[in-house]
């Protein structure tokens, strides 16, 4: 094997072959995808996230949330996703398809959030959780996010979305912890995330 | 000889630019090492108190998931890639006797590459990651990378070609094939998923083939290059079977441009593609079995010499880890395995093996066996190498050895449904401080590496300080012979 060219050809030609199977095949063939629109209820899956939530990916992205956190459910024969209520069916490409970013994560260092917008609706539950995780939980794993609220003063009356907290997390009195922007957007976007509706291709196991 | 790139610099021939070019290569990205490793020290220590003080909890540039984006990108781009390709320039200019005309411009391109990679690094820990791995730079920021990497890699190439030259010598293929894949595969995740912003299911699935890309067809094919010079040259024999040397090559190539899904097995992904994935992870023994045979027949009966050389010795140790980490990926691939292994520490296993590992391992080899040769110096501490060396394979056995058990504790406590979560959290409490302590050791490893290159770089070379590091005076490289 002295000569370049057909060396280079060689190469080149493997190169494609992977090329054309594992990037250019997903490629195409995800770009088919279209939603699922059920004949008698004419329910169209997936619905998609509502515009409150598409900014607080930014955040969810930005703070590295995906290095702990996975977004897909396993089938109940590949891991113990369902069985863990993380979902009640696995997830399946179309699943993904109106979203800009998608965050499946490698990581479980935290639980899957696929469906956590099923499991917890409460916003000011989240805004805790983010604000300090130590007081849903002494132990937790997850970091503090303080800097996605605003501590200040209180004039006039307390905010209605003031955090409610208590001991040691407390704000001094005459003061409040408010979720900031950011963090109201990405609550948005935690609380949107909800696979649980059907999909003719991904059937819910039976027991 | 006298013009080439790497012909040895002695008394009174003055260093050339693209001398320095590569020289700044191999010394910027030593100092990256140590940056990258301090941020995964410091990561660590993190995932196992995640809201205590030491580890910066609250400090928004200092979050966990900004550091380990920090992490992973100082570590492959500013490291493994902005090092391979010093050491690669390097070797390449020597085994096809080319002289590098275009000093200026790898200079420049070294500098777009750092620059780009420092402000990059600024703006993720500043709260701009865009949360895709290895993509996380802000794609306006990474089209530096991009930029400085074609630049190379067209001149590279365009130079050979100018010349007609022929491939003369092993480590020559896996050279020039992992630059050929470096390009596209770089290429791939710029253009594709960032600048054309590929959303939905077709996001991941290509931008886990290109995190996969950048590892096994430009950092390991590097690495591969490299072993097959330090090797031979090491021992002084030449490559032993070249027949054994094309089954290697062009098997790895083939089999592994397949392998690209590995993080997402059991994700939304169409089962073929998974398949593949998995079967071509299995196939993958059997190039490097081949590569395996080649090298140990060539060290036969001398491996005792891998113990003054250090350089050789790196590349061994580094090729064993290699092998580990093949085995490795082939056996959490199969379904039952990654059943309990996905999601969980044992998948940093392959990371630790391959990239902290091989890949490291071979390059530290690979500098301590350039700077010398290229600036003229020698090395003044080999009693320091020695320990670095030690260090380094102490922390990479125990971090893997802690990744696979842990994994496995992690793996069946997450198995388990009627285990509580936060229940597996605390299990996996004593894997992370072992973890964090492994990673400390590789961290000061690095240190002392860094510290023997500034110590080098400091003194002129002499026949003394040269024999202590390695005692094997410099000859043609046994490999090149063999296949002219
Ligand atoms: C170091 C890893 C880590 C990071 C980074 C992390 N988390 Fe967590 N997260 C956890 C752990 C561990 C839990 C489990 C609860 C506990 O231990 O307190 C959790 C729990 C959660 C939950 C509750 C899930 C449930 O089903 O109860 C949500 C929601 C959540 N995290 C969101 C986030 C968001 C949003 C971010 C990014 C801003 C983030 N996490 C970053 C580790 C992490």
């Amino acid at each position: 094997m002295k000569r370049f060219t057909p060396y280079l050809l060689g190469v080149l030609g493997l190169f494609l072959l992977g090329w054309l199977g594992m990037v250019y095949y997903p490629y195409m063939a995800f770009a088919e995808l279209r939603p699922d629109r059920d004949s008698t209820t004419n329910e169209v899956t997936p619905p998609g996230l509502p515009g409150t939530a598409v900014q607080g990916f930014r955040v969810y992205a930005a703070n590295g949330c995906v290095e702990c956190h996975s977004q897909y459910v396993r089938d109940k024969n590949e891991g113990a996703d369902i069985d863990r209520k993380w979902g009640n069916r696995r997830t399946v490409a179309r699943d993904y398809m109106n979203d800009g970013d998608v965050f499946l994560g490698s990581s479980r260092l935290g639980p899957d959030l696929t469906n956590v917008g099923a499991r917890q609706k409460d916003a000011a539950w989240y805004y805790k959780l983010l604000y300090r995780p130590t007081s849903l939980n002494a132990e937790s794993g997850m970091p503090a996010y303080p800097w996605l609220f605003i501590k200040r003063k209180i004039a006039g009356q307390p905010s209605a979305d003031a955090l409610q907290l208590a001991g040691e997390d407390a704000p001094p009195p005459g003061w409040e912890v408010v979720p900031n922007n950011d963090a109201r957007e990405l609550v948005g976007y935690l609380r949107a995330l909800n696979r649980t509706y059907p999909l003719p291709e991904a059937p819910e196991p039976k027991e | 000889m006298i013009n080439d790139t790497a012909a040895p610099l002695r008394a009174g021939r003055t260093l050339r630019l693209s001398q320095a070019a590569i020289a700044f290569y191999l010394l910027t990205g030593t100092a990256w090492l140590i940056i990258a490793s301090l941020f995964w020290w410091l990561n660590t220590a993190q995932a196992f108190a995640p809201n205590a003080r030491y580890a910066f909890a609250g400090v928004p540039w200092l979050t966990y998931g900004r550091v380990w984006p920090a992490f992973t990108n100082t570590f492959v781009f500013g490291w493994a890639s902005l090092t391979g390709l010093g050491v690669a320039l390097y070797f390449v200019s020597r085994l096809s006797r080319l002289s590098w005309r275009a000093g200026v411009m790898i200079l420049t391109a070294g500098i777009i590459w750092n620059l780009s990679l420092v402000l990059g690094l600024w703006h993720v820990l500043g709260g701009g990651s865009t949360g895709r791995e290895l993509l996380e730079i802000n794609p306006s920021i990474s089209f530096g990378l991009f930029l400085a990497a074609v630049l190379i890699i067209t001149w590279l190439l365009v130079e050979f070609w100018a010349y007609r030259n022929e491939l003369r010598s092993v480590p020559l293929w896996y050279l020039m094939a992992a630059l050929l894949c470096f390009i596209w595969v770089f290429t791939t995740g710029q253009v594709i998923v960032n600048s054309w912003h590929t959303g939905g299911p077709t996001q991941p699935a290509i931008q886990s083939w290109y995190v996969n890309g950048l590892y096994q067809l430009w950092l390991v094919p590097l690495a591969l290059g490299a072993a097959y010079i330090l090797i031979p040259e090491g021992v002084q024999r030449p490559v032993y079977s070249l027949a054994l040397a094309r089954i290697g090559f062009w098997g790895y190539g083939a089999i592994a441009v397949w392998a690209g899904l590995f993080s997402f097995l059991g994700g939304p992904f169409p089962a073929w593609m998974q398949t593949v994935t998995i079967v071509a992870n299995v196939l993958l023994i059997l190039p490097v079995l081949a590569l395996f045979a080649n090298f140990h027949r060539t060290l036969n009966g001398r491996y005792g010499l891998a113990g003054p050389n250090l350089p050789l010795r790196f590349a061994v140790t580094g090729f064993f880890l290699f092998v580990a980490a093949t085995f490795w990926s082939a056996f959490v691939s199969f379904r039952t395995v990654d059943f309990i292994f996905h999601f969980t520490l044992g998948m940093e296993a392959r990371w630790t093996l391959l990239l902290a590992g091989f890949v490291s391992f071979t390059l530290i080899g690979s500098v301590y066996y350039v700077l010398p040769r290229l600036l003229d110096r020698g090395w003044l501490a080999p009693g320091m190498m020695r320990l670095q060396f030690w260090l380094a394979s102490v922390g990479v056995g125990l971090l893997a050895l802690d990744q696979v058990v842990g994994g496995l504790v992690q793996g069946y406590g997450l198995a388990d449904a009627k285990i509580e979560f936060s229940a597996v959290v605390d299990i996996i409490r004593p894997f992370l401080l072992v973890r964090f302590v492994a990673v400390g050791m590789l961290f000061f490893s690095y240190l002392l590496f860094g510290l023997s290159v500034l110590l080098s770089m400091c003194f002129r070379y002499s026949e003394r300080t040269r024999t202590t590091a390695e005692p094997v005076a410099p000859v043609e490289t046994p490999a090149e012979v063999s296949v002219a």
